[in-house]
C-alpha cells in the first residue's frame, strides 16, 4: 500500500521544514529537494500500479472496508484513485521535483526560505490530495489547503505592492468561489446523506432532484473561477505574474488544472455520470440533462480559448503574456472535457476527453518550461518588460532555445507534444461540431500571434538591459533542460502515447461500466 | 516608547493568563470527551498568549517568546499528529490501532484515557494551534509599519 | 483514425468560409470599407472604393482608396476588440466578484432551465 505515503511524504516535508531549519541554512532546500524526490517516485509508482493492472484503487481511511458496522452504505473517507488521478499525481509531482530544483538557484537571494518550502510542499500536498479523493468533503479539505497556499504563495515577494495587491484579490474573490463549491456540497449532503463520490452518484441517479441540478450549477461556477476560466479568469492574469516564477510554473502548470478543470471533470463525470442519466432519460425516468452541463462547458471554454489568447498577444509583460496563454490553453482543455460529456460515449466524446487529458499533462510541461524561462531572464536582466528585453537570443543561448521549444510546443507546432493534443481536439470537436473547431483554430491564431512576438523580442538586436545577460546557473538550466527533452520526447511519439495512456485515461473517467462505482459496490456485496 | 497598557490592565493580565490558560489545557485534554478539542483549545491558550502580548507589549513579549522555538514546536505538533495517525498504517492510515489493540488509550469510553490515537492527536493540534496563532499575532504585531 | 478529416475538410472549410464572410460582409458595410449594395442583388464587396472622397493629385483614381480602407477598417476592427478587452480589465475587487457572481449566475439559470 503505497497510496498513503503519497501525502505522508510531503505532509511530514512540511512539518519538518521548521525543525529541520533550525540546523543549517542550506538543509532546507536540499530537505525539500529530497521531499519532493520521495514523492515522484511514490507517485510514479501507483501510476505504474494503476496503468498495468487498469483497475481503479480504493483505500479507506481508518479501516479496511468503507461500509459501516452494522449499515449497508459508506461512512468512512475513501481515496480513490483511477487512471486520471494517478497521471495527474504524477504530473504534479514531476513539476513541483523541477520547481523545488529551480528554486535552489532562483530564490537563493530571498528571505523567509523555510517558509516558502513549507508552502510549497503544502501546496503539492493539496493537489496530491484533490487528485486521489473519493470523498467530497475531503476534496474540499484539499481544495483549501491547496488554495491557501497559493494565495500566501503569490504574496511571497511581500516588499512588492503588486504581490501584495494580487494575493490579497485572489484571496477574496477565491473564497468566495470555495464558499460555492462548499454551498454545493452543504446540498448534496443535506439531500442526499453521503459524501462519498461514487455512492453519491448512485443516490443522485435514484432521486435527481433540483437540490443536485443546483449544487452541479455551484460547482462548475466555483471550478470555473478556479481554473481561471473567461470571465473569471482576471485573478489569474494579476496573481501568476506577481508570484516568484518557480511557484508561476506551478500555479499555472498545476493549480489550475488539479484543483479547476480536473475538478470539474471529476465531478461531472464521477458524480454526475452523463451515462447513467442518458440511460434513465431513454426509459423515461427523472433524470438531469446533461448535455444542458456540457453545452455550459463548451460555452465557457470557447468564450476562454478567443478572448484568453486575444488578451495575450496586447501584453508587454513576459509573465502577464504567459499567464494570458494559459487562460487559453485551459479554454481548450474545458472544450475538451465539454465534447467529452456532450458526445458521451461515441467515439468523438472519447477522442476529446483523451485530448483534454493528454492537454492537461502537456500543458503543464509547457507553461512550466515557459515560466521558468521567465524567471531565467527575470533572474538575469531584472525586467520582465517585452519592450527593454530585446536580444536575448546571443548572450543567453540555452534560455532562448528552451523558449523556442516551449513556444513551438504551445503553439501546436508538429514535431511536439502540443501538437498532438491540440489536434485530437480540434479532431474531435470537429467531428462534434464544425463550428466549435473553428473557434479553436481562431484560438490558436491569436496565440501564435502572442508568442511570435516574445520571438522577435528575443532575436532582436541587443538592448542597453541585455548588454550584461549572463546564462543562469545549473540549478535553474537543469530543470529547463529537462522539461525540453520531455516535451520533445513526448512530441516524437504522440500517437502511441495516446493509444497507451490517455485513451484508457479517457476511458476510465467516462466509466461507460459504472467502473468508478462497482470499486465501491464491491465492499457493500462482502459486507 | 511604551507599548504596554496600564498598571490595571496589567494587574488583570497577571491574574486571568493562568486562568486562561488552565481552561484551554482542560478543553484540550477533554477534546475527545466533551464538546472542543485541539484546536478551541489551542486558541482558547492563544487567547492567553495574545492577551500578554497586548497587556505587556512588544518589548517585553520580544523578551519572553523565542519566534525559532514556536516555529519548532509547531512543526512538533504537525509531527506528533501525523506519526498518531500513522501508528496503524499496517491496516490503513489513521486506522485507530490504540484504541482496538491498545496498549495504552484503550480504556472505557467515557474516561479520560480511551479513545485510542484521540487524545493525542488533541494534544498536538492544541499545541499546533497555540504556537502558530501565537506567532502569527506577534509577526503582525513585529511586522514593520509603512514608511510615510 | 486520424485520416477521416481529409474527407470532412472541404466541407467543413466551406462552411465556416460562409459563416466568416457574411461576418465580414456585415461589419464591412459599417467600416466603410468599400461594401455596398448596388442596385438590386448586386454587391460591391470590400473594393476599397470610396464614393464621395477623391485624394488630391490622383484625380485619375477617382473613387478607389485601393485598399487604404480595407487595411485602416481591418486594423481598427482589431484594435477595437483589444481594446474592449482591455477595458474590460479593470483590476477592481468589486468587479472580479461581480463577473464571478454572474458566471454562478448564469450555469445556474442554464442548468436549472435546462438541466
Amino acid at each position: 500500500m503505497t497510496l498513503p505515503f503519497l501525502i505522508i511524504i510531503p505532509l511530514f516535508g512540511a512539518f519538518s521544514m521548521p525543525i529541520i531549519s533550525l540546523f543549517g541554512k542550506k538543509l532546507k532546500e536540499y530537505w525539500a529537494l529530497i521531499i519532493s524526490g520521495a514523492t515522484l517516485g511514490v507517485a510514479a509508482k501507483i501510476f505504474y500500479t494503476v496503468w498495468k493492472t487498469n483497475e481503479i484503487i480504493l483505500y479507506t481511511l481508518g479501516s479496511e472496508s468503507p461500509i459501516g458496522k452494522g449499515v449497508k452504505f459508506p461512512i468512512r473517507i475513501v481515496w480513490e484513485v483511477d487512471l486520471l488521478g494517478a497521471l495527474l499525481a504524477l504530473t504534479i509531482t514531476f513539476v513541483g521535483f523541477l520547481a523545488v530544483l529551480y528554486s535552489l538557484g532562483y530564490m537563493k537571494h530571498d528571505t523567509g526560505l523555510e517558509k516558502y518550502y513549507t508552502l510549497i510542499l503544502i501546496l503539492e500536498l493539496g493537489m496530491l490530495g484533490i487528485v486521489i479523493t473519493g470523498d467530497i468533503f475531503n476534496f474540499y479539505v484539499f481544495l483549501e489547503i491547496m488554495s491557501i497556499a497559493s494565495y500566501a504563495l503569490v504574496a511571497f515577494r511581500n516588499d512588492t505592492w503588486e504581490g501584495i495587491e494580487a494575493g490579497i484579490k485572489y484571496m477574496f474573490v477565491g473564497s468566495v468561489a470555495s464558499s460555492f463549491i462548499l454551498l454545493g456540497i452543504a446540498l448534496l449532503y443535506g439531500q442526499y446523506g453521503t459524501l462519498t463520490m461514487s455512492y453519491l452518484s448512485l443516490k443522485i441517479a435514484e432521486n435527481p432532484t433540483i437540490v443536485a441540478k443546483v449544487a452541479l450549477a455551484f460547482f462548475i461556477g466555483g471550478l470555473l473561477f478556479k481554473s481561471g476560466a473567461v470571465p473569471v479568469h482576471m485573478w489569474l492574469a494579476d496573481a501568476h505574474p506577481a508570484a516568484p516564477s518557480s511557484i508561476s510554473a506551478m500555479l499555472s502548470g498545476l493549480v489550475i488544472k488539479a484543483g479547476g478543470v480536473y475538478a470539474v471533470a471529476r465531478i461531472v463525470f464521477s458524480i454526475f455520470n452523463p451515462g447513467l442519466h442518458a440511460y434513465l432519460k431513454a426509459f423515461n425516468m427523472p433524470s438531469i440533462n446533461m448535455e444542458a452541463v456540457g453545452w455550459v462547458i463548451v460555452f465557457f471554454a470557447c468564450l476562454t480559448l478567443l478572448i484568453g489568447n486575444a488578451m495575450a498577444v496586447v501584453q508587454t509583460d513576459m509573465k502577464r503574456l504567459f499567464a494570458f496563454s494559459s487562460v487559453g490553453q485551459i479554454g481548450y482543455i474545458l472544450l475538451g472535457i465539454g465534447i467529452g460529456t456532450l458526445a458521451y460515449g461515441s467515439r468523438a466524446g472519447e477522442l476529446a476527453l483523451a485530448g483534454a487529458i493528454y492537454h492537461i499533462v502537456n500543458h503543464a510541461l509547457i507553461k512550466a518550461l515557459l515560466f521558468f524561462v521567465a524567471g531565467a531572464v527575470i533572474h538575469e536582466v531584472g525586467t520582465k518588460n517585452l519592450n527593454e528585453l530585446s536580444g536575448l537570443a546571443r548572450k543567453m543561448p540555452m534560455t532562448t532555445l528552451a523558449f523556442i521549444i516551449g513556444a513551438a510546443a504551445i503553439i501546436g507546432l508538429p514535431p511536439l507534444n502540443g501538437f498532438a493534443s491540440k489536434w485530437i481536439i480540434y479532431e474531435s470537436s470537429a467531428m462534434y461540431n464544425p463550428i466549435l473547431a473553428a473557434i479553436a483554430v481562431v484560438g490558436t491564431v491569436f496565440s501564435l500571434a502572442a508568442y511570435t512576438r516574445v520571438l522577435f523580442t528575443f532575436l532582436g538586436r541587443e538592448s542597453e538591459k541585455v548588454k550584461s545577460a549572463k546564462e543562469p546557473e545549473m540549478s535553474m538550466l537543469i530543470p529547463m533542460l529537462i522539461l525540453v527533452v520531455a516535451i520533445v520526447v513526448m512530441g516524437l511519439l504522440p500517437w502511441q502515447i495516446n493509444d497507451k495512456i490517455m485513451l484508457p485515461t479517457a476511458r476510465m473517467l467516462e466509466q461507460l461500466n459504472g467502473e468508478y462505482m462497482v470499486a465501491l459496490l464491491k465492499f457493500l456485496g462482502g459486507a | 516608547m511604551g507599548s504596554d497598557m496600564g498598571l490595571i490592565v496589567k494587574t488583570m493580565a497577571r491574574a486571568t493568563i493562568p486562568l486562561i490558560g488552565i481552561f484551554g489545557a482542560y478543553v484540550v485534554a477533554h477534546g475527545h470527551l466533551t464538546p472542543g478539542g485541539g484546536f478551541q483549545g489551542g486558541a482558547t491558550i492563544a487567547g492567553a498568549g495574545i492577551l500578554f502580548l497586548i497587556a505587556f507589549g512588544l518589548n517585553e513579549a520580544k523578551t519572553r517568546i523565542n519566534k525559532n522555538l514556536y516555529s519548532a514546536l509547531e512543526g512538533v505538533g504537525g509531527l506528533v499528529f501525523l506519526i498518531a495517525g500513522m501508528l496503524g498504517l499496517g491496516v490503513a492510515f489513521f486506522y485507530n490501532t490504540l484504541w482496538h489493540n491498545g496498549p495504552i488509550f484503550n480504556g472505557e469510553p467515557g474516561t479520560l484515557l480511551s479513545a485510542g490515537y484521540l487524545p493525542i492527536m488533541n494534544l498536538a493540534v492544541g499545541l499546533k494551534v497555540y504556537t502558530g496563532l501565537v506567532s502569527a499575532v506577534f509577526a503582525m504585531a513585529l511586522f514593520r509599519r509603512w514608511r510615510k | 483514425m486520424f485520416g477521416y478529416w481529409d474527407a470532412l475538410y472541404f466541407l467543413y472549410a466551406f462552411f465556416i468560409g460562409l459563416v466568416i464572410s457574411y461576418l465580414l460582409m456585415k461589419w464591412a458595410e459599417k467600416a466603410s470599407t468599400g461594401t455596398r449594395r448596388a442596385g438590386d442583388g448586386t454587391k460591391i464587396y470590400i473594393s476599397g472604393e470610396d464614393q464621395d472622397k477623391i485624394i488630391p493629385h490622383f484625380e485619375h483614381f477617382e473613387g478607389y482608396f485601393t485598399g487604404r480602407h480595407v487595411m485602416w477598417g481591418l486594423i481598427r476592427g482589431a484594435q477595437r476588440m483589444f481594446l474592449a478587452f482591455r477595458k474590460e480589465h479593470t483590476g477592481l475587487l468589486t468587479d472580479y466578484v461581480a463577473y464571478l457572481l454572474l458566471t454562478v449566475a448564469i450555469v445556474l439559470g442554464a442548468l436549472v432551465i435546462g438541466g
